[in-house]
């Protein structure tokens, strides 16, 4: 178990770094850190311009950036402001609250398979949103809130369950896998007991989709990632020390139960923002704490992790506009295949000198 | 072996392999969970319970009989419970002692290999893998019967696995490596099923059906190769005890106690792949057994695989058993799929489990 359970340790030696002083705070930065984060972000821009100007119609660079400074057609502003831009933005803000979740639940855990995916958050979600789409055959808009309400409800049960007792993250997993696999149970006899066009609309919903998302979703996924930023920025520190054991934690000052606590309730309300505006999209928030971990040489990279998830859900977003056959894909099929290849590549391509493994 | 149970996992500081293996968050200190006298004797329970379940199996459905009917349906042909007894609930009943022990047991042994309390045979692209097989066959091929599906499903689950195995880094596999691969061959495998779902209503309507596990198709499954093949699986699993017990100290230990990992890790994937793999393409994907069975086991034979093997088979099976009883009984007329009982049931069950006792690591 301890193979897997403790995946996040920086290869030999910590890599060279510099260190930013500013008054009484000062901050360490790896080299390979920063040109990780740097190159991730550098890519993300340049993904997100190009699915601005592409799609159904094609626009280029320069009337996108017309429309955006107002001095386009209406056609192309429409286009830009009403089509597109929200949908990028929900895109960037929802991959980058499912890495964040994904990497404090790695970290949680201390398990390599440690995502929302598994512990039941995911599942819970689609819970709610199944009973919105089969029990009322309700809006999107319904639909979007009950998927909050059971990805919430799912972390309150988990939490509860965990509060005292065994600190360690192994009894977490052990109720996580429990009530993901009760929530699936429930989801299976749900798409079971419904009509075929229902069941229809309940798989589309959990394959997860980016079409139509406008600007009232973006800014809320984006609310949900500003606080659950901040949150991680200030726990930062006690997560790194909880890396190296209760004891140690203990030992250098960190409160380790209310850390564990806000980390699970954050790395919840993080999961819950995402999957109720996007859908439960495939392995974003598995796959982008392991890339991170891999591209920065280090473990400690939530920002990494925010940007290769934001990169992968944008990514995948353009492909599946792009479509196979004229025909556009929901979002949610092109993450998992986007992700899990990237990731079967880089396992092939780091075989003699993987980071983690 | 019991002594397995209190050592500390630990890699000697000059460890070759530069596994992250050597941390541990909080120091291994498992009690001795059980004398071998006691264990024996909830072996044999255990097995009682089985055969009580196999009886209860039979004789419970939509239409109930007493054990006088059941003998007559079993022994007399022209009982007017025979057809039922024979043709619908015997080989039902052995299907779900087949199936649920070869789940109960590939968990185990999946968890063992991986040292990953989170694994389970699907990680290994088993369940991805067949529906992935089914999915195609049924959109290109349109339908087809249920042997087919069954053969299908059998080499899709095979495929997926040995790909893991590739990815994995074959010979160079670790427990992470080969943990992280399962979950990227899954998530791609998902996606492609839902994209297929998606284009193809019919395709979704049938695998709805099947995604959730039932034993609703015994009857008209092949029996004896399924049986069979579950069988000398088993026996091969079993005699992974001693070996696994080996590699819980560590790959570099295990080598010098004489285990060679990679061959363990081959052999080992090759027996969860036929045992899950048969389980799954007879059954559809039954996940809950695979991942708690063998949890709920530990909490009582603590990590010794001599023990946790056998337990985890028994318990599969009796649970599965269960747990169709039970799906036959509250669904009446009809039945709710013997997966979607699993889960309901069980999971409170287990998490009962999990928030009173203390864990047992693996």
């Amino acid at each position: 178990m301890s193979a897997v359970t403790t995946p996040f340790r920086a290869p030999g030696g910590a890599g060279r770094a510099a260190v930013l002083r500013l008054g009484s705070i000062s901050i360490r930065v790896r080299y390979r850190t920063a040109l990780a984060v740097l190159g991730a972000f550098a890519v993300l821009v340049a993904v997100a311009l190009w699915s601005a100007a592409t799609g159904s119609t094609a626009l280029g660079i320069e009337r996108v950036w017309a429309a955006v400074t107002g001095t386009g057609t209406k056609g192309d502003e429409f286009i830009v402001w009403t089509l597109r831009l929200p949908r990028i933005a929900t895109g960037l803000a929802v991959g980058a609250c499912m890495g964040l979740a994904g990497a404090l639940f790695q970290n949680l855990t201390r398990n390599a398979l440690g995502s929302p995916d598994i512990l039941g958050l995911t599942q819970g979600a689609t819970s709610g949103a199944l009973v919105a789409i089969v029990l009322t055959s309700s809006s999107l808009q319904v639909t979007t809130v009950f998927a909050a309400i059971g990805a919430l409800a799912t972390g309150l049960f988990i939490w509860a369950l965990t509060r005292g007792g065994d600190p360690s993250g192994y009894r977490l997993v052990l109720v996580g896998i429990g009530t993901a696999a009760i929530l699936a149970g429930i989801n299976g006899y749900l798409l079971t007991r419904t009509t075929i066009i229902d069941a229809f609309r309940a798989v589309y919903w959990l394959t997860g989709d980016l079409s139509g998302r406008d600007w009232s979703q973006a800014a809320s996924v984006a609310i949900v990632l500003g606080v659950g930023s901040v949150v991680v920025i200030v726990l930062s520190r006690s997560m790194d020390a909880l890396r190296l054991g209760e004891a140690t934690a203990t030992g250098l000052g960190v409160r380790i139960g209310s850390t564990r606590v806000i980390a699970l309730v954050t790395a919840s309300v993080l999961t819950a923002g995402a999957v109720a505006v996007a859908g439960p999209l495939a392995f974003v928030a598995l796959a982008a704490p392991h890339i991170a971990a891999r591209l920065t040489g280090s473990a400690r990279s939530f920002l990494c992790s925010a940007l290769v998830g934001a990169l992968i859900v944008t990514a995948a977003d353009m492909i599946a506009v792009a479509g196979v056959g004229g025909r556009q894909l929901p979002t949610g099929v092109v993450t998992g295949v986007v992700g899990g290849a990237y990731l079967v590549w880089l396992l092939i391509a780091h075989r003699k000198k993987g980071v983690m493994s | 072996m019991s002594t397995v149970q209190r050592a500390p996992r630990r890699d000697t500081p000059d460890a070759p392999d530069p596994e992250p293996d050597s941390e541990e968050d909080s120091p291994a200190r498992p009690r001795r969970r059980g004398s071998a006298a006691r264990l024996s004797a909830g072996l044999l329970v255990l097995g009682l319970l089985v055969a009580a379940l196999a009886i209860l199996s039979v004789a419970v459905g939509s239409r109930a009989m007493d054990l006088g009917e059941v003998w007559a349906g079993l022994s007399d042909a022209n009982s007017s419970a025979y057809p039922v007894v024979t043709e619908l609930r015997l080989p039902r009943t052995v299907l779900g002692l087949a199936a649920g022990a070869a789940l109960g047991l590939a968990g185990a042994l999946m968890q063992a290999m991986t040292r990953n309390p989170l694994a389970d045979p699907g990680l290994l692209g088993v369940n991805t893998g067949a529906a992935a097989a089914v999915v195609t066959a049924s959109f290109f091929l349109g339908s087809f019967g249920f042997t087919q599906t069954i053969a299908f499903a059998f080499f899709g689950a095979a495929v997926a696995s040995v790909a893991v195995y590739l990815i994995a880094g074959a010979a160079t596999a670790t427990p992470a490596r080969l943990a992280l691969a399962g979950a990227a061959v899954t998530a791609a495998g998902f996606a492609y099923v839902s994209a297929i779902q998606l284009m193809d209503a019919a395709t979704l309507d049938q695998m709805r059906f099947w995604s959730v596990g039932s034993l609703v198709n015994a009857h008209v499954a092949p029996m004896l190769p399924v049986v069979l093949l579950i069988g000398v699986a088993a026996l091969a699993g079993f005699s992974l005890a001693r070996p696994l017990n080996a590699l819980a100290l560590g790959d570099a230990t295990a080598t010098g106690l004489g285990v060679d990992p990679r061959v363990l890790r081959v052999a080992g994937i090759a027996t969860i792949t036929v045992l899950a793999g048969t389980a799954t393409a007879v059954c559809g994907p039954i996940v809950f057994v695979g991942l708690v069975v063998p949890h709920v086991v530990r909490f009582f034979t603590g990590p010794d695989q001599n023990w946790v093997l056998p337990y985890s088979a028994l318990t599969g099976a009796a649970f599965l058993l269960a747990a169709d009883v039970l799906g036959r009984v509250v669904g009446r007329p009809g039945e709710i799929q013997v997966g979607i009982v699993c889960a309901v049931a069980g999971g409170p069950f287990f998490l009962y489990l999990v928030s009173r006792r203390k864990v047992a690591r693996l």
